[in-house]
């Protein structure tokens, strides 16, 4: 029974540091200068990615993940970390679309500013929209 | 005087319940009479409000849009406004390539599960596309009409079909159809504080700018609603959902609302979200109450 | 003599170097056209049409666009850089700041924008 009590409180403890942590991204991403931050040149493929993957993660979790023309932000990362570790200037993004398989191809500095540029900003519009949305609404506060 | 006081007691609590049920659906009521009076001034004369239509040409505003469109004329979409779209989509209708799909939807409806109920027993009437979604109090979340009948399916042992297309389209086709025949109208409820709050979060999720465009669903269906991407024109808010499932040419098959309300979450840049997701069915929710009052008018034909 | 000829030479390899313009560099124009048009590129045809230019279709959200040979350089890249510092709601994408078009591709847009009258 106690170690049942110890396995339930690691659990929520568990759920509430993610959430809460899911939480701080956004607000850690909101303060963030995206231009800097995903500067290739500046910062080294290396920083440029673990930022991606941090960010994008919080993205998943709160469903802002972006995706264009059929390649989702984590093929973007995972795809990329693959041609940084293989030390190849050319990233090909591996995707399927309409159950198809194929790829695309980018340097990898273009890939790993996209997947950066796409982590931070989903998150911060995530926090930008909570000020905006209501501008919008007829009847609400749309004028 | 006991039973005075007991019938007093008791008209007191059917006023009190009558009141709160109205209560809950103030805001809801506020947004959509709002929706409805936007869209009708936006349309009244589309060449003289220009301050709607700011980079429209002098053509379309002059020779395609009529005047005066009223509330349940924008059922039609696009084609409420469109009128040049508005003569193909009713060449189409002459012959609609959906008719088909609202048969084999009836086939399904009374075929039998493995266990010898059908779907009979989870829809006992078929005039119902009205009354979704709806919030259920007891499972605390949105019930749509794709997720009611992956529920049949799966509490009778069956398995779970696609919520984007074929089989749950085809009987939500002949639920559609169904409805229109009776000519019955999209009457949904917000009856407690919980469906207020999934109304207000699917709201919040319409209007919430999001992808890497930063389009909120608002920017082109409220906003943009007669504006063109090229050479198509955003189909309004009001009335979107009454006409579903549909029949897409760009799909060349049926899909249901939670197909097309993925396709657009792509469109804005977003990694979609799951048809039955949480997101998805407060989305569904609140888009609905938007039309309520207006006429069932499924299945239909869209670009 | 010899001194002035070497301060002329010097002068025209200067003038070669000087890349703060993007403007009438014919190539970058090139691309710039194929950005705008292009669905998969900039897709900026699909809001704004273009004075002078011919566009196939564009669309009606955005102004037509014109006068753009008037603009700063620097102006028309921060607009397609980041446009909600103007209005936070527009339906504008952000290219530059969302990761869709990179420094290279804005500067490419900007040199054919120069070329609307």
């Amino acid at each position: 029974m106690k170690r049942l009590h110890k396995i339930l409180l690691t659990v929520s403890l568990g759920i509430l540091t993610a959430s809460s942590l899911s939480a701080n991204a956004v607000d850690e991403a909101a303060a963030l200068d995206v231009k800097k931050v995903c500067d290739v040149g500046a910062n080294g493929l290396d920083a440029v990615l673990a930022t991606a993957v941090k960010y994008n993660k919080a993205a998943k979790e709160h469903g802002v993940e972006f995706k264009r023309l059929g390649i989702t932000n984590s093929i973007y990362i995972s795809d990329t970390l693959a041609a940084v570790k293989a030390k190849k200037k050319e990233t090909v993004l591996n995707y399927k679309s309409k159950g198809k398989k194929k790829t695309k191809k980018f340097s990898t500095d273009y890939a790993a500013w996209r997947a950066c540029s796409f982590a931070v900003r989903a998150l911060q519009q995530k926090h930008e929209a909570e000020s905006t949305w209501r501008l919008a609404v007829p009847g609400d506060g749309f004028k | 005087m006991l039973l005075k006081i007991a019938k007093i007691s008791a008209l007191v609590a059917l006023a009190t319940c009558t009141l709160n049920a109205g209560g809950f659906d103030t805001q809801a009521e506020k947004d959509r009479t709002a929706l409805v009076a936007y869209s009708e001034a936006k349309f009244k004369d589309a060449d003289k409000n220009r301050m709607y239509f700011p980079y429209s040409t002098d053509d379309e505003l002059k020779n395609n849009f009529p005047k005066n469109i009223k509330h349940d004329a924008f059922a039609l979409g696009s084609y409420a406004f469109n009128s040049r779209g508005k003569s193909q989509y009713d060449d189409i209708k002459e012959m609609p390539p959906y008719e088909d799909a609202i048969d084999e939807g009836e086939e399904l409806y009374s075929k039998k599960f493995a266990n010898g109920k059908s779907f009979k027993d989870c829809f006992p009437k078929t005039d119902i596309a009205g009354e979704y979604p709806y919030f259920d109090d007891k499972k605390n979340s949105v019930v749509t009409i794709t997720s009611a009948i992956d529920e049949c399916l799966v509490s009778n042992g069956e398995k779970s079909w696609n919520m984007k297309k074929g089989k749950s389209a085809k009987l939500q086709a002949y639920f559609s159809f169904a409805t229109m025949e009776a000519g019955k109208k999209v009457n949904l409820k917000i009856q407690s504080q919980a469906a207020a709050d999934a109304y207000e979060r699917g709201k919040k999720e319409y209007y919430s700018q999001r992808g890497y465009l930063k389009l909120s669903c608002a920017n082109c269906h409220v906003q943009g609603t007669g504006q063109r991407v090229r050479a198509e024109y955003m189909s309004p808010l009001l009335g979107q959902t009454t006409h579903f499932p549909v029949f897409r040419l760009k799909w060349n098959s049926l899909g249901t609302l939670e197909r097309r309300m993925a396709g657009c979450n792509k469109d804005q840049g977003e990694n979609p979200h799951k048809a039955a997701s949480g997101w998805m069915k407060d989305l569904l929710y609140f888009m609905a109450y938007m039309s309520n009052g207006m006429a069932i008018d499924g299945p239909d034909i869209r670009k | 003599m010899k001194l002035a000829k070497r301060l002329l030479i010097a002068t025209a390899i200067s003038g070669l170097f000087a890349t703060s313009s993007v403007a009438g560099n014919a190539d970058l124009v090139k691309e710039g056209e194929k950005i705008f048009n292009e669905k998969k590129l900039g897709n900026c045809l699909a809001c704004h049409g273009a004075n002078g230019k011919d566009i196939n279709n564009p669309g009606s959200f955005g102004p037509k666009l014109q006068y753009l040979e008037a603009w700063p350089e620097d102006a028309l890249y921060a607009k397609i850089y980041d446009p909600y510092t103007t209005n936070p709601i527009s339906a504008m994408p952000a290219f530059g700041k969302n990761g869709w078009l990179d420094d290279k591709q804005i500067k490419a847009l900007v040199a054919y924008l120069k070329t609307i009258k």
